[in-house]
């Protein structure tokens, strides 16, 4: 299984890559929405993305959107891994394409039923 | 519209963010603690814009954010980089200032966080007037969380 982590934040894209590859997920990453493009046309569809939501350059809904304009991603779960918790921000991810919603903050746990639910963690 | 945000809110809040993330369990106390800023003193912040504007600002001692970014980074306190400390601080911030702005009956929209690292600074938000502020304290280290409201 294949997973791409998105986050300007460096912490918060090493709290998720521990969590990932320790299910047995090969990780890639990005800073913003538009390296996550450029990583996606590199190394192709992965089977999840977890995506923040505040990200300088691209921010994650505009990458939620630009995924799903193509193709070749229509497999890949998307997870929206951020503070925004409003039930407008919410409608926003879920309309644009995100699969799903993870608030932080997190446990290990609550991203291991995240990816339960899509069905990722058996094979994982 | 902050009135709706008590104190208990706020130490419920940063509880969850660093014992959840960072394993630290930061005790909330009415003194009005000082911080230690001989060892490193940095200040973290993230601004909520909407109709009316706050920023949720972290006064933090560095021994404090060290020990939480080793956990959250995964390495030795020692260990970690200017950046690094600095990340993880700006993402307590953003996750502290994420969970005001859900408290918040109105809509408004969270910007990226700011991070100062130092010994011997003063941090001010211009226009900023302090509304509510929590002292806290762990065992490596104390912080103050301060939301501010900036009026034109």
């Amino acid at each position: 299984m294949k997973a791409i982590i998105v986050d300007d934040s460096t912490t918060m894209r090493a709290v998720l890559r521990r969590i990932l590859i320790s299910r047995g997920f090969e990780v890639c990453e990005a800073k913003h929405g538009l390296d996550a493009l450029d990583v996606l046309s590199q190394v192709g569809a992965t089977d999840i993305a977890l995506v923040d939501w505040n990200m300088p350059q691209m921010n994650g809904l505009e990458l939620v959107v630009r995924i799903r304009e193509n193709n070749a991603y229509d497999a890949m779960r998307i997870i929206m891994v951020t503070t925004e918790t409003g039930i407008k921000e919410v409608q926003s991810a879920l309309s644009a394409g995100a699969t799903d919603y993870l608030t932080k903050p997190f446990t290990s746990m609550q991203v291991d039923e995240k990816l339960a639910i899509l069905g990722l963690m058996a094979s994982a | 519209v902050i009135t709706a945000i008590s104190m208990a809110d706020i130490a419920a809040l940063t509880h969850d963010i660093w014992a959840t993330m960072a394993g630290t369990d930061l005790v909330p106390t009415d003194q009005n603690v000082t911080l230690d800023k001989s060892r490193g003193y940095i200040v973290a912040s993230v601004q909520i814009v909407g109709d009316t504007h706050y920023v949720v600002r972290l006064d933090l001692e560095a021994d404090l954010v060290r020990e939480a970014a080793g956990i959250l980074l995964g390495v030795s306190p020692s260990e970690l980089s200017h950046e690094e400390l600095s990340d993880a601080a700006g993402e307590l911030a953003n996750m502290s200032g994420g969970s005001v702005k859900a408290l918040l009956p109105d809509h408004c929209s969270l910007a990226l966080p700011s991070v100062v690292i130092g010994t011997d600074y003063e941090f001010a938000v211009p226009s900023g007037h302090c509304i509510m502020e929590s002292s806290f304290i762990a065992s490596a280290g104390k912080m103050k969380l301060s939301i501010l409201e900036r009026r034109k």
